[in-house]
């Protein structure tokens, strides 16, 4: 190996056995050397990346999978029931039409789309670890409200358009399971109301600056939710 | 059933570690980490029929983490700088100063990500230039001039830390080597 190819290695590939090779031999002279710094960085490196898993990571899998796999779980059925909704929408067109739309008809129309919205992803319903407070209330920052208090434990967040409305896509896991939520920006003409579509229940929470609409299986966690983020978006009760 | 039960359950337990690694300093951040492992593996388990190849599962599952990790959390946008501080003071190997790997955990979540990750991908994942190549979607030249980059980086760091009067010793040397 010359000088050329030994450098070449040492600097995009340090733990190529050549190099170790090169180093036996001190060839190029001072690769002995070379390599053996190399490689004590190289270790040092390694140390540096592998940062320790969370404790019992591979049991939290291993148990959420088998709860994903049992037929008879609640959650499970919710899902699939979620996953069918979603197929059915695509097969239609139904709801990406629906989200290209520039405005909705009247509040079924919004809360269609926001079913749709739900069904996507359905297995976004299965998230355990809660997102960081901070992070939620940029995120809500980002949707033109500051929060006040905090609206508890979030397991899931992402921007998203729902139709003409910038949203916010959250998921609660609940006391009787996970609760979808969109906050849509804007979405100020709109009454307070339940609703039940395609199997989904949902509630629509109409608050200063947007609405809050709130789907899942059932609508038993509701009033809490409601409760909380009514106080941390409005500051009222 | 129970034999692909079991392997799926040696699957978890050998890989969610590297998994979490690997997530981790994509997003440096812990709660995202384990999110993006947690999605990965629950797909794997619904995918895991497709999977003739258990040896190939660990470049599959990475594949599927870079995903998850970009299409959850890169779109967002979201400028997390701070390196969890649990990570930054848990336990290194003895044998090395643990300043030193601490200087370095610190070092490497300050990279930009187009150095940060092609470096987890070679020294947690195994995978040679022409593979990052390929997963990035970028000519393995890039690939080259990135990991050779971010090395140089980090051994600054250490030699500032160090020696900071013979920034040659592990930082230069390589130059002068012919």
């Amino acid at each position: 190996m010359n000088s050329v190819e030994f450098n070449e290695l040492l600097n995009f590939n340090p733990l190529d056995p050549r190099l170790q090779q090169a180093a036996a031999r001190d060839s190029p002279p001072g690769a002995e050397l070379e390599v053996k710094r190399a490689l004590a960085f190289e270790r040092k490196l390694r140390s540096a990346l592998e940062v320790e898993p969370p404790a019992g990571l591979a049991d939290e899998i291993l148990a959420k999978s088998a709860q994903l796999a049992s037929p008879v779980r609640s959650r499970r059925a919710w899902m699939a029931m979620a996953a069918s909704v979603s197929l059915g929408a695509l097969a239609t067109g139904w709801g990406i039409r629906r989200e290209q739309a520039s405005a909705f008809a009247g509040q079924s129309e919004l809360q269609l789309a926001c079913v749709d919205h739900l069904t996507h992803e359905p297995f976004l319903l299965a998230r355990q670890t809660e997102v960081p407070d901070a992070l939620v209330r940029r995120a809500f920052q980002e949707r033109g409200v500051v929060l006040g208090d905090s609206v508890g434990p979030v397991h899931y967040s992402y921007p998203c358009p729902v139709g003409p409305y910038r949203a916010l896509h959250l998921v609660v896991q609940a006391q009787h399971g996970p609760v979808t939520l969109l906050y849509l920006q804007n979405a100020l003409d709109y009454d307070a109301r339940g609703f039940r579509e395609r199997g989904v229940q949902g509630r629509l929470v109409p608050l200063r600056q947007g609405s809050l609409v709130m789907m899942a299986q059932t609508d038993m966690d509701f009033d809490p939710i409601e409760m909380r983020y009514r106080k941390a978006i409005d500051g009222t009760v | 059933m129970e034999t692909r039960k079991s392997q799926y359950e040696h699957l978890v337990r050998t890989l969610s570690g590297d998994l979490y690694r690997f997530a981790y300093w994509l997003a440096r951040d812990d709660a995202t980490a384990k999110d993006v492992v947690q999605e990965t593996l629950i797909r794997a388990w619904r995918a895991l029929d497709d999977l003739r190849d258990l040896k190939a599962a660990k470049a599959w599952l990475m594949t599927i983490v870079r995903r998850e990790h970009a299409r959850l959390f890169e779109r967002k946008r979201l400028d997390i700088v701070d390196v969890d501080q649990a990570h930054v003071e848990d336990s290194a190997p003895s044998l090395y100063d643990q300043s030193q790997v601490l200087q370095l955990r610190r070092a490497i979540a300050q990279l930009e990500p187009k150095y940060r990750e092609p470096l987890v991908m070679q020294v947690l994942g195994g995978y040679s230039c022409a593979e990052i190549a390929t997963a990035l979607g970028i000519t393995e030249a890039a690939v080259m001039t990135q990991v050779f980059r971010a090395r140089q980086k980090l051994k600054q760091v250490l030699d500032g830390q160090a020696n900071p009067t013979q920034t040659q010793s592990r930082g230069g040397s390589v130059h002068e080597l012919r």
